[in-house]
């Protein structure tokens, strides 16, 4: 089979990698790592739990799906007409596990021998569904059971709240799995649909890292991967105003100390734009909220927060971008009080440089650890694919961001009248 | 890989793990004694206490600025517990030198600091400074309330209470609320100078580059060090099974039950205990993933796991309320159907593949050879991952059969959902 094939290096790290167009549509990412035992392989597409409404090139309506079923699919795909991918995984050693969140769904595995054998696993079965009446109503009780026990989870409901609050339309505002209603609602003729919408190797992705061997990679990928046409998918996300819904919301579960998330909703970007943005907005909320700021340490002394405080990498995708931080507090309005008028006053007045620039040398330090992980390279290549741009762009792009970017970006970018405050109390 | 082992004085020694791989060194000092309760909060907050401040950068803050400076060097001070004994540690990590942008001696600047914390910490006439002290007891009070978030973890942790009662390692790992209220700065840092003298003393250093006088160091430190008396470690402390099987229920305001089960069991080897386990629950391909949950759905996960030291096999589920007991039975059913041996010879070989792909791949993180240079030392055991691996090929399926019968069940936990706790 042909390929178009690029080697990309880091201009930073000097960490390189190897990306191949196949001739199927798939595009696939290999980091040969020498020295390491472990291989560590994702095979991803780009649909998760935001992709409910969605047409093929020719069609005239949209499909719309219910909720949760990117993630049913993903549980129901392990299964095959022949036997469970786990039973044929468990044959190699390999520790197999998957994902699904907002915007992908994720198969995985690790290793530390028989690769080649659990790659060729991890090709055939994430390409061969098989779906009935019977094993599908058979996985309704498992799920509703990884619901509850997501909903007992104050972290989860906290976020899900925040997104509530703060999304009108957006499908992120709905729970990665659905909910026990929605999933009833789930059929055979529905999970191929979906299959065969978005399980298209030119919406998916191949990445690989560690002991591997990237011509015994490529050679199983012509061998199993199945030519497939584009289909020309289009989806559709209903209208989304600039504004939250409302700043605040409540909710009680059994916790020891109520927690609370602190969101802002900000202008969706895509691209290079994106990283870059996310960067910049990492950095500023640690210059301006993190251990070493003085708002940090205020709330510290006057205990009001403690070491569970910390902002959130930026929360971004197709049409949504959130920066949050969060925490345990038993005065949570006070605390979001105190957060804005320190990001006001930052907005009026700047912040420190030297900050900034230190933050960056974290930021720096943080990337150079993940570099030195099987499966954090792995996830690297794949974010980067579904980012759309190439591995390495967020290593690379940040010594290029300056003070004057994040000054910008703090004063054009983040509105603080569109915030939410979400808290779970005892 | 290289390893070397040093001894530095009395109960001391220096371990370390040159691998030219990796891109950050990593330093851990493990403090190690027998549990005695009524010390536990005062022994967990001294050591809180260390990595938050020193005499040099003495507030969060300033520490803060020092690690960022470090291109965000991790300083942290875990604590866990083997068998009855307590290993409170500091470890700290920084990207290696050969990685700094402006030729900075990061690995130096490390040694340094961690010897600052253990050694010159924030203390002023006899006591820890009033003020972190202050922050850091809010912080360990929020961690023992907090413990409630995460109910699979908090229905594993009364589990343990329940199978562990009367033994050291059921008392609550950071003491109780009211222990740490009555703690004060001067208390808690004669405690940490107690701790110093009791402690067997571990330290890992794993990186890609040899550390310079980093043993020559330790060894003045501790030198300072007047009566050191390490006592011994009892690591094996296996639980007695109860006569009768305890059952605890609990009522709370939840949408999903938690079911614990702790069995025990005498005289188990440490490598078919673990192999029983990946056969019974401990895998994806286990009898309890297959069963009770692919075949009979009554949940979305039921595993088990072996607690080292304890002779005590945990499982644990979260599952509907009116299938609790159809899932306690279900479990039962899988126990007496490996003690029957009706399981495959495939499912034991598979078992046996997962344990050998998960040793092989020790060496590719800084802390699993730490985790497993430690394993060695606290098992007793010097053999090496090949032949811990030929261990694994050389069992049988009698071998998991003799494991299964030897267990009998002693704690029943059960978090309702549904009331009001």
């Amino acid at each position: 089979m042909s390929r178009e094939q690029e080697i990309i290096t880091s201009t930073q790290t000097g960490s390189h990698c190897l990306h191949v167009r196949h001739e199927t549509g798939l595009d696939i990412y290999i980091m040969e790592m020498p020295g390491y035992h472990s291989s560590f392989a994702l095979f991803g597409t780009k649909y998760g739990s935001i992709n409910t409404r969605f047409r093929l090139k020719g069609e005239e309506n949209y499909t719309e799906v219910p909720e949760g079923i990117a993630h049913y699919l993903e549980h129901k795909l392990f299964e095959n007409e022949d036997c469970d991918a786990f039973v044929q995984y468990a044959r190699t050693g390999a520790n197999a596990n998957a994902y699904t969140s907002f915007d992908r769904t994720a198969y995985l595995f690790g290793c530390s021998e028989n690769f080649a054998e659990s790659l060729q696993i991890l090709l055939s079965f994430v390409q061969e569904p098989y779906f009935t009446k019977e094993t599908v109503d058979k996985e309704q009780g498992i799920i509703a059971q990884e619901i509850r026990m997501n909903n007992d989870e104050p972290g989860w409901r906290v976020f899900f709240n925040m997104l509530k609050a703060m999304y009108h339309n957006h499908p992120v505002r709905i729970d990665i799995a659905g909910t026990e209603e929605s999933i009833k609602k789930i059929d055979a003729d529905l999970l191929y649909k979906c299959y065969n919408t978005f399980y298209n190797l030119h919406n998916m992705v191949l990445s690989v890292a560690g002991n591997v061997n990237a011509e015994e990679v490529l050679a199983l990928c012509d061998k199993l991967l199945r030519p497939c046409e584009d289909q020309g998918l289009e989806e559709l996300y209903a209208e989304e105003p600039q504004t939250v819904v409302r700043n605040f919301v409540e909710d009680t579960l059994p916790v020891g100390v109520p927690i609370f998330n602190l969101g802002f909703k900000l202008r969706p970007q895509s691209g290079m734009e994106l990283v870059r943005s996310e960067l910049i907005a990492s950095a500023l909320l640690e210059v301006l909220l993190g251990p070493s700021s003085k708002l940090y340490n205020d709330l510290l002394n006057e205990g009001l927060i403690n070491s569970e405080f910390e902002a959130d990498s930026p929360f971004t995708g197709d049409n949504y971008f959130v920066l949050s931080c969060g925490g345990e507090t038993t005065e949570p309005e006070q605390v979001r009080d105190r957060i804005l008028a320190a990001l006001e006053e930052a907005k009026q007045n700047g912040f420190d440089r030297e900050s900034f620039e230190r933050i960056k040398k974290v930021h720096y330090g943080s990337m150079v650890r993940s570099d030195a992980v099987v499966e954090e390279n792995a996830s690297m290549m794949l974010n980067a694919y579904m980012a759309g741009v190439k591995p390495f762009s967020s290593v690379d792009t940040l010594a290029s961001i300056t003070y004057e970017d994040a000054l910008r970006f703090l004063r054009e970018e983040l509105d603080l009248s569109q915030h939410v405050l979400s808290v779970v109390h005892g | 890989m290289k390893e070397t082992t040093q001894n530095l004085g009395k109960g001391m020694d220096l371990v370390q793990i040159i691998e030219p791989k990796f891109k950050t060194n990593t330093i851990m000092v493990m403090l190690l004694v027998p549990i005695v309760p009524e010390k536990n909060a005062s022994y967990v907050l001294a050591q809180s206490m260390l990595t938050q401040s020193c005499r040099k950068y003495p507030d969060n803050a300033a520490m803060t600025v020092k690690l960022d400076d470090m291109y965000g060097a991790g300083l942290s001070a875990p604590v866990s517990v083997n068998g009855s004994v307590m290993s409170l540690s500091v470890r700290g990590s920084v990207i290696a030198n050969q990685c700094a942008l402006h030729g900075e001696d990061l690995l130096g600047e490390m040694t340094d600091l961690m010897l600052d914390c253990l050694f010159d910490p924030n203390v002023r006439d006899g006591a820890f400074d009033a003020n972190e002290f202050r922050i850091q007891r809010k912080e360990l009070l929020d961690s023992i309330q907090a413990e409630i978030n995460n109910k699979r973890g908090y229905a594993m942790l009364r589990a343990r209470q329940t199978a562990f009662v009367n033994e050291p390692d059921a008392y609550p790992l950071y003491g109780s609320q009211e222990e740490v209220e009555a703690l004060t700065p001067e208390g808690v840092y004669a405690a940490y100078q107690e701790l110093l003298r009791r402690a067997v003393v571990r330290v890992y250093y794993v990186g890609s580059e040899e550390p310079a006088g980093l043993s020559e160091k330790l060894t003045a430190a501790f030198s300072q060090i007047k009566d050191r008396a390490p006592e011994a470690l009892p690591f094996e402390a296996p639980s007695p099974c109860k006569s009768e099987c305890a059952h605890v229920t609990e009522q709370m305001d939840v949408s999903q039950s938690k079911l614990v089960l702790a069995f025990k069991g005498e005289n188990i080897p440490g490598e078919a205990f673990r192999l029983f386990s990946a056969v019974f629950g401990g895998t994806p391909f286990s009898m309890l993933f297959t069963n009770v949950r692919e075949k009979m759905s009554l949940c979305y996960y039921c595993a088990s796991r072996v607690i080292e030291g304890k002779a005590t096999l945990i499982v644990d589920s979260g599952v509907e309320l009116a299938n609790a007991e159809k899932t306690h039975e279900a479990v039962l059913a899988q126990l007496e159907a490996v003690r029957n041996g009706e399981f495959t010879d495939e499912l034991v070989e598979n078992a046996k593949r997962f344990m050998v792909n998960i040793l092989r791949g020790i060496g590719d993180t800084p802390m699993s050879c730490i985790a497993e240079a430690y394993q060695r030392f606290y098992r007793h055991d010097d053999a090496d991952v090949e032949e811990r691996i030929q261990r694994y090929q050389a069992l049988t399926r009698e071998d998991i059969i003799a494991a299964a019968k030897a267990l009998r069940e002693d704690t029943v936990y059960l978090m309702q959902q549904g009331g009001t706790k």
